[in-house]
Order: structure tokens, then sequence, then C-alpha cells
């Protein structure tokens, strides 16, 4: 075991001297995703295969997750330098002594919604009075339904909820085990793949005035103190990749195939274009792709300091920093 | 004297608690390990009682499940288990069907019980009985079937009818196999009810586990596991208990 172990440390030892030494040397730059892929992921796959990271000295890998809890956990612990999260569970974690901070959004309408069946359809907020709601614990749908039912006046009290996995959602809604799930928007066609196109009711929430901060980049105080660099190149070349989905979904696709080939091109493309949608907006055209709004955040924060019955209040200021965006534009021929 | 023998047995049982949970306070206090990853003893202490959370209602919620899983894992298991010593040709039926349910990853099929059962106390019930009862079936037709031949040929002598040996001679035979059994099914019963809860749940201590957990409140998912392990050990006591008193003859079979 020594005989082995001596080598590989004095490779590694070079390895090190010569990431520091040369300025040609990749760094090793994990990147947790929030979940198993979805459409939203491809803009991460282009720029890894069309040479973005590699470009700024960055040798990406793209990790799956099991929702934001689980990726918040990766990149405050160190197992991984950057990650996708919402941003409502991860200012809800800074209450509870977690280090990370949004560095950049994803999508800048929110995507809370709730799916059900035409049949029997949650149109609106008024019909979620005596309904039977799946959810799991963390949804941002759940947390904030208080806020959500005080602003369309309708009594929070009638609505029943049941903890589901996540993977059980789509299921429970086409069985009619529940009359409705909290699901983002973009997952719209995977809902009609088992239920039947056209037959999925959706009640975006953005529709009844409701606006939160969701998808975000996000990484740790201790990535920010000390590869400060990295992470602004990082989230650039990122933020090219969306660029590039934008500019040309078809091919982004076939990228992500091309990477990932498990997935299901056909229900993939409809959930990133619906991802696309959340994107083009004001916001997004005149500050750049991903750019932060500091009033629509602090507004977010206030949210999840009334309704997410946290140990502490959380300050605005803590969780979100500007000092790694760089602005990459829209592209300007897009549709 | 049997006082003094206990505290010998126990003492290191003991000390190796004790030290564990000193070297957690420490890890936790001096490594300055966050709240949310691994919370200090002391904190998971106050989160049990934590009366933020309906305990009882939890607790009850899922006792329920692992005794009913209990139960119907034993009641079905010993009938397969009989059905299976008693004629070769449901043996030769049932067996490979049996091993085939066995080996299917109870997690995976727990989502699919969701859409054919619905969510609840019953369904749970259900997954715990399918993750416990193999070992009953197995042992009971072991204990049915091998029996001494000395036995058997007695009661040939006498002429009994098969239901009678299987009455007299058989089903005693198997007890304490079938109680050893009853051992491995108390702890996959909570395991069942816990992989249930995780899927589709209102109420239960897996319930309160996947709710703390989506927050970070990483001292009421802890609080949640000594309550389940509570649980499960007062059910692995009984069924030890139970042995004990039924079949004192056959103790250590394991």
């Amino acid at each position: 075991m020594k005989r082995t172990l001596a080598p590989s440390l004095a490779l590694a030892l070079a390895a090190l001297l010569a990431a520091t030494g040369s300025a040609s040397a990749q760094e090793k730059w994990t990147f947790a995703l929030n979940w198993f892929p979805v459409g939203d992921h491809a803009a991460y796959w282009v720029a890894l295969d069309k040479g973005y990271y590699k470009a700024k000295e960055l040798d990406v890998v793209l990790e799956n997750s099991k929702g934001s809890g689980d990726t918040i956990a990766k990149v405050d612990t160190g197992r991984a330098d950057a990650g996708l999260a919402d941003a409502a569970v991860l200012i809800a974690s800074k209450a509870r002594g977690t280090t990370v901070k949004t560095i950049g959004m994803v999508f800048d309408k929110t995507p809370l919604n709730i799916f059900s069946l035409k049949s029997k359809p949650l149109a609106k907020p008024k019909d979620l009075e005596g309904a039977t709601l799946g959810s799991p614990p963390g949804d941002a749908q759940r947390q904030m339904f208080p806020a959500f039912a005080k602003a369309n006046g309708i009594d929070a009290s009638k609505v029943k909820w049941v903890n589901i996995e996540p993977a059980a959602k789509i299921a429970a809604v086409v069985e009619k085990r529940m009359d409705g799930v909290s699901d983002y928007t973009t997952g719209l066609p995977l809902y009609e793949k088992a239920g039947g196109k056209g037959k999925i009711q959706m009640m975006p929430w953005a529709d009844f005035g409701f606006d939160l901060y969701s998808m975000s980049i996000m990484a740790s105080e201790k990535t920010m103190k000390e590869k400060p660099k990295q992470l602004k190149a990082f989230l650039e070349a990122s933020y090219m990749g969306w660029r590039d989905v934008m500019a040309d979904p078809k091919a982004a696709m076939v990228i992500f195939k091309k990477r990932v080939p498990e997935i299901d091109v056909d229900a993939l493309t409809e959930n990133m274009m619906m991802g696309l949608e959340l994107m083009k907006t004001k916001q997004y055209a005149e500050g750049g792709i991903g750019s932060i709004d500091d009033k629509r955040m602090c507004a977010s924060v206030d949210l999840v300091n009334t309704y997410m019955g946290l140990p502490k209040k959380v300050e605005c200021k803590d969780v979100y920093t500007k000092e790694f965006y760089t602005k990459v534009a829209m592209p300007t021929a897009s549709n | 004297m049997k006082i003094k023998a206990l505290i010998r047995q126990y003492t290191p049982t003991v000390a190796l608690f004790i030290a564990l949970l000193g070297l957690w306070q420490i890890a936790v206090s001096i490594g300055g390990i966050r709240e949310y990853l691994l919370p200090a003893p002391a904190s998971v202490w106050n989160s049990l009682w934590n009366p933020e959370v309906a305990w009882a209602q939890h607790l009850w919620a899922t006792t329920w499940e692992i005794v009913g899983a209990f139960f119907l894992a034993a009641i079905v298991g010993v009938l397969l288990g009989v059905a299976i010593a008693w004629s070769p040709l449901l043996a030769n039926a049932l067996v490979p069907f049996l091993v085939f349910v066995n080996t299917l990853p109870k997690v995976a099929v727990a989502p699919l019980f969701l859409i054919w059962l619905g969510y609840g106390i019953f369904p749970n019930m259900l997954m715990g009985a399918l993750i416990g009862f193999f070992p009953v079936v197995i042992n009971t037709a072991v204990g049915l079937s091998q029996v001494e031949q000395d036995m058997l040929d007695l009661g040939r002598v006498f002429n009994a009818p098969k239901w009678k040996i299987f009455a007299k001679i058989r089903i005693p035979n198997a007890l304490p196999y079938i109680l050893s059994a009853l051992k491995i099914t108390a702890t996959a019963a909570v395991v069942g009810a816990i992989v249930g809860e995780f899927v589709a749940s209102q109420q239960g201590l897996g319930y309160v586990i996947v709710t703390t957990q989506s927050s970070m409140n990483t001292g009421l998912a802890f609080a949640a596991l000594i309550w389940i392990s509570v649980v499960g050990l007062v059910l692995y006591g009984l069924v030890v208990l139970l042995a004990h008193l039924w079949a004192p003859w056959a103790e250590g079979i394991d």
C-alpha cells in the first residue's frame, strides 16, 4: 500500500506544482447539477462540448444531484465547486448556517406552478380550496403557499398537502391519486408524455401575481474566496452555453444527446424550450443572461423570511453577490 | 451474582455507546461542524422532545405500519411455508416465483405501490410485509421438513394421518426456525414502513425525516431516526421475548 502511495503522492505534488507554475494547466472543477438530466442542463453540456470551459482553463465535471438541498450541501462542504439550486431553498439554508451565495440566475420568471388534469382542472387559485396536492416538502410551492394564498384571497388551510417523492409526481397526477402536484412549468412535456397531449392543466404562479426567484447558480464562500478568478470564468462560460442554446436550441439538443445518450430528446427539447420562455425577459435583454435584479432578490428574501419559519432572519446581502457576474448578451437573432 | 454477570456483559456495550456519544460531541464542538451537517448530541436530544413536531401522532402511524407489516409477513410467510412443505407440487410452483419477488428491489417497487394503492398506512404495511415475508417462508419450510426421521417413523407406526404429523411433530419442530426468521422480519418491517413513507405520506416518522431534511433541519431528522430505532428495538425485543417463552429449548438457533 505504502509503496503505491508514494509515487502517486509525488505525482499529485508534481501536478500541483505544474498547476501553479504554468498557465495552460487545466483546473478540475465540479459543477453540481440539481437533478438527473433535464432540459435546462443542456447549456452546461454545450459549454463543455464547445470548449468554453476549457478555453478558460477549467476541466469541468457535471454531476447529477438530488435536488437543491443536495447541491447546497455538496457545494457548502467542498464536494463541488459550484452548483444549481433553487434560490428559495438557498435563502432558507442560510438561516441554518450554510455559506453559499447565488452568483447568477438561470430562470428570470418564476417557473412555480401546479399541474392537474384537464378533466378535473385546478386552473385558478380558488380551485385549490378543498384539493389534495402532492409535493415534496422542500418545493417552493409548498413552502410559499401561504403567501400565494394571501395574494389571491384564498383559504390556505383548505388545501391538503401530501409528501411525495419528486419521481412520483407525474404518476400521482396522471393516475388521479392526487388532485394536483407542485412542479415547474417546464415539466409540462413530461406530464403530457404520461397523461396525453392537451390533457394537462397548468397554473403558473407568475400568471397570478407571484414572483419569486428560483433556479440559480451558486458557490460557497470558500470557492469565492480561494478561486474567484475561476468562478468568474466558469460563470461566464456557462452563460455562453446558455446563449448558444437560445440561438440554436436544436443544435444544443444534439450536443446534449451526444453527451448524455439516455435522455429522451423529444420530451427534453420541449422541456428546454419552456425554460427558455422564462428567460426571454427585459431583465436579461438589458442586463445580460442570468443577471440579478437586486429589488426582486430582496423581495424573494422577504418572502422566505416571512413564510418559511426559519430559526433566524436572513439578510438580503448575505444571499447573493454580483461580483462574479460577467454580462453575456442574449443572441440578437433569437427567434 | 446474576446482576454482576449482567453488569459484566453489558459494560462494554454501554462504554462503547458513551464513548461514541462523547466523540460525536467533541467532533461537533471542536471540529466546528455545522449544525445542518451533523447536529450535536445535545441538540438531537432536545429535538426528541421538540413540541413543534406531533411526535405522538407520527410514532403512532409508523408503529401501526410496522406492526401491521410484521403480522402480515408472519401470517402470509407461515402459510406459504406450510404450503411449500405440504406439497412438492406447490413447492415447485411457488418457490421460483417467491425468489423472484424477493429479489426485486423494494425501493424501486415503492413508487408503483403509490400508483396502484395510493398512499397511507395500508400501502406502507404491505411494503413492510413484502420486504419481510421471505425469511419466514424459507425458515418455515425448512423447519417443517428437517424433522428427525425417528420422529416421523414413530408417527407412521401409530398410523398418524399427514395433518396430525404436521400438527404434532413438524410444526413444533419448525417453531424455533420461524421465531428466528421473525427477528429478521421485525427489522425488515421497519425498513418497509419508512420506504413507503419516503415515497408518499402525510404522517409518520419517515414523513418527519423527509420534511425536516428538505429544510435542512437535521436535528429533527436525527430525532426521528432515533424514534424509529426505538420502535424497531421494542418490536425486536418482543420477538426475542416471545421466542424465549414459546420455544425456550431452541435458544440461539439463528
